[in-house]
């Protein structure tokens, strides 16, 4: 009998499996993204391309692609929801897998069976709610889905090396090359599987069925990269297109070959603070105490288990190694397989401390460990677990994030007919590009970036201009995102006249402001003699005088907007920013006179001494709660909050509805 | 089982050079940065300035509060892309604003996408917002791609 062979399941591990795939399922549904969302770079980008069977960013991801069109199929939320419960449900898959694996593999010298389900138990939930992997599960993202093909790929890997069959290394060859359409980085596992068959049946390799079997499986895995080429026409983001998979070249340079100025990208003298920087991460998700326990798991495993041992470091090391010379600002989430391995290596250090205490408490007491002592063990050992729960539940609940949907829920309402909306362009623009291609929304709307990343002058030719980022001027947006500078006239003023939640905790919007824009020949009533408004206030800030408001409507629907005029008198020249509120919930900032009167002065007239006049609409997040609340301005960097009106806010639509119906659909299925 | 001894010890060796590594990337880190968190942050900027990068300067004795992006600014105030989010940054006319060398510079010299590190205090409530007593312009770096 082969020691080192895996355990087989017993069904209370198929169980136990389930139910910690289930309570981490809860909680990550719970805490899932109701929609589009901005915090994953390519997240929104990712909520779209499966439902219209799209080529993603580099590499391509097909089966995520394929994976995300089978929920898009559910008949609830809309497509980008449904897209986030993907990432809840797969990432839940992960948990589950990862407790069977390490179930698999402890060994039963480490602890009694109680103990060791408990410790497995514990290390598959302080991986499930690990900051960083909570964060991935619930959005439209590929690391969650990619951690269950892992966890599936060592499944596989393990069921291989109990049967030995080849139809067996067939099924982990072919989910093994599958699981480069969720992360094509797993391709670095190869050389840790390789060790582990050789190490396990060197006989294997003089058997030409093994061999068939494996590369049969692996190339069937690995051919969904053909939905490369046969989607590249799709494709809409300028360095995407620069690297089109339409040839051999290109397809080696928007997969393996992908990003090249990302890897490697340090110098021999910088890699000890990436390493440093990897450990921050690595505890920053499990603790200090888990380096610790890591390696006196990772010691185990190498006692108990020397193939396993080098399988799980082999395939932790090549991840580590590679990503901590990996240039990325979203670094964290590269490390997740390997913070998935040191859940392993923690799953053998928590049974050896267990072990070591019961068999402590045999010494101190005599004979036999009682069965109500293991189980406290056991249940303290579980409730530990809460800690993590606990801890990361705020800061990983991203229940409230509606700021995008609500603000372009209401950017459709208000464009006018055959209007053309300027937007960030290519993997970036997804949160517009999102209601156009999944429900046809506002199609008379020309987003002249949706088609291709360099939309020209004539392609926006007789309709009126709206843009939802900055593209006149030393602040236009820049990077791969940016708009053509020749787009449109420089003369042309950028004009805010909505804006949606960007700060405050109500709706936070990490990658800076939602304001639709109107570009104009003129900058409108900015600057006037006179000031009627119908809310008159007059207070004096030391400079700048807040003369009055215009409110309307004084009843708003959550989700819904309103039309905001400020009246204010600028007795001295300096900038200012105003923060609107409800309730005390900062809702936006805005510079004084919307971004223009530094230009007004320069090319109109002057401003002091004059009436400015702020005319814009203003979105009510939709998590706003019903009731009457206070509507409030302040001087960013003054105390004094002045207070404009109370605003009667109701709820009788779901967001969700809202958003669907303003979509276009009037139910949810698209 | 001779075959088992030899992968145990190769594995021993292993996980050595693993803890040698690591201790041995913690000690430069120390002696560059001390035990602060400055020099774990030096990540590209985000798109569109999204979540910025850290100082390339040593701040070990003295870590900055916030380091970020300006997303907006005015002479009160800077609307600041953070790792961990946007954040306030609230100056008055005692807030001292310096170039990475100790040159000073006026509020209005900082621009949309700077890199800032910023020294305060947090007011009270969320953590989101900060009065600044001293805001260090950080070097650019080049933007990324997604």
């Amino acid at each position: 009998m082969d020691n080192n062979q895996p355990r087989r399941f017993r069904t209370i591990d198929y169980a136990l499996a389930l139910l910690l795939a289930g309570i981490a399922f809860l909680f990550y549904y719970v805490t899932l993204t109701p929609s589009l969302s901005y915090l994953s770079p390519d997240g929104n980008e990712l909520a779209t391309i499966p439902y219209v069977l799209g080529l993603a960013h580099m590499p391509g991801y097909p089966l995520y692609t394929w994976l995300g069109k089978i929920f898009t199929f559910l008949p609830f939320g809309d497509v980008a929801h449904r897209v986030n419960l993907m990432s809840a449900a797969l990432g839940a898959v992960g948990v589950g897998g990862l407790y069977l694996i390490i179930t698999s593999l402890l060994h039963q010298r480490a602890a009694s069976p109680i103990l060791r389900r408990a410790g497995a138990s514990l290390a598959a939930a302080l991986f499930a709610f690990s900051p960083t992997y909570w964060s991935q599960a619930v959005i439209a993202e590929v690391y969650a889905p990619n951690i269950a093909m892992v966890a599936l790929t060592l499944l596989a890997l393990l069921h291989w090396e109990r049967t030995r069959r080849d139809r067996d290394f067939f099924l982990f060859a072919l989910v093994f090359g599958l699981s480069l359409g969720t992360h094509i980085s797993n391709l670095g596992f190869a050389p840790a599987f390789a060790i582990f068959i050789l190490l396990t049946d060197r006989s294997v390799l003089k058997r030409p069925t093994w061999w068939i079997a494996g590369l049969a499986g692996f190339a069937l895995g690995a051919a969904q990269f053909a939905w490369l080429p046969l989607k590249a026409s799709t494709l809409n983001d300028r360095i995407m297109l620069e690297h089109a998979p339409t040839t051999l070249k290109g397809i080696y340079n928007y997969t393996l070959g992908a990003f090249p100025q990302f890897k490697f990208a340090f110098t021999l003298s910088e890699i000890p603070d990436r390493v440093v920087v990897y450990l921050y991460l690595l505890t920053h998700q499990f603790g200090r105490l888990s380096l610790l326990l890591g390696v006196i798991g990772m010691v185990a495993l190498l006692l108990r288990r020397s193939r396993h041992y080098y399988l799980l470091v082999g395939m932790y090391l090549v991840h580590v190694w590679f990503f901590i010379q990996y240039r990325a600002f979203d670094l964290e989430v590269f490390f997740l397989p390997a913070h998935f391995i040191w859940a392993i290596f923690l799953a053998f250090g928590i049974p050896e401390v267990l072990g070591w205490l019961e068999r402590t408490i045999i010494r101190l007491t005599g004979g036999q460990p009682s069965r109500p002592s293991q189980w406290a063990m056991a249940i303290v050992t579980v409730g530990l677990a809460l800690i993590p729960l606990g801890h990361n539940l705020s800061t990983s609940d991203r229940s409230y994030d509606v700021s995008i949907n609500d603000f372009y829920a209401n950017v459709w309402e208000m464009l006018p007919s055959d209007s053309a909306l300027l937007t960030q362009g290519g993997v970036f623009g997804y949160d517009a590009f999102y209601w156009q291609l999944v429900y046809g929304t506002r199609q008379d709307v020309l987003l002249p970036a949706l088609p291709t990343p360099n939309p020209a002058p004539k392609d926006i030719l007789g309709r009126d201009l709206y843009s939802t980022t900055q593209v006149i001027g030393p602040n236009r947006a820049r990077g791969p995102g940016g708009l053509p500078p020749d787009l449109v006239s420089n003369e042309l003023w950028q004009i805010p006249i909505l804006t949606g939640a960007q700060s405050g905790t109500s709706g936070l919007n990490p990658r800076g402001r939602l304001v639709l824009y109107q570009l104009s020949e003129t900058p409108g009533n900015l600057v006037v003699d006179e000031a009627n408004p119908t809310i008159p206030l007059d207070v004096d800030l030391k400079g700048l005088t807040l003369l009055g408001a215009d409110v309307d409507p004084m009843n708003v629907e959550s989700g819904s907007r309103i039309h905001l005029t400020l009246y204010w008198r600028l007795d001295r020249a300096r900038p200012y920013q105003i923060e609107t509120a409800l309730d005390g919930r900062s809702v936006e900032i805005h510079d004084l006179g919307l971004g223009n009167l530094e230009r007004y002065q320069a090319e109109i007239g002057p401003v002091l001494d004059r009436v400015i006049l702020e005319d814009y609409w203003l979105v009510v997040p939709s998590t706003t709660p019903e009731g009457t609340l206070e509507l409030t301005v302040r001087i960013v960097g003054h105390e004094e909050t002045i207070t404009i009106t109370e605003l009667a806010v109701v709820d009788q639509e779901e967001a969700m509805e809202r958003w669907l119906r303003i979509a276009g659909k009037s139910s949810s299925v698209p | 089982m001779a075959e088992n001894r030899w992968q145990i010890i190769l594995g021993a060796v292993v996980l050595l050079v693993i803890l040698l590594t690591a201790a041995f990337s913690l000690g430069i880190y120390v002696g560059r940065h001390g035990w602060g968190e400055e020099g774990l942050r030096y990540q590209p900027p985000g798109p569109e300035g999204g979540p910025g990068a850290a100082p390339g300067q040593d701040f070990a004795a003295n870590p900055p509060d916030l380091v970020g992006r300006i997303r907006a600014l005015s002479q009160l105030g800077i609307q600041l892309a953070t790792q961990d989010g946007p954040r306030i940054v609230e100056v008055s006319e005692n807030t001292r604003v310096e170039d990475k060398d100790g040159t000073p510079l006026k509020l209005t010299d900082l621009r949309l996408g700077d890199l800032v590190a910023v020294f305060g205090e947090f007011t009270p409530g969320n953590g989101q917002r900060l009065v600044a007593s001293q805001i260090v312009r950080l070097p650019e770096r080049a933007p990324q791609q997604p």
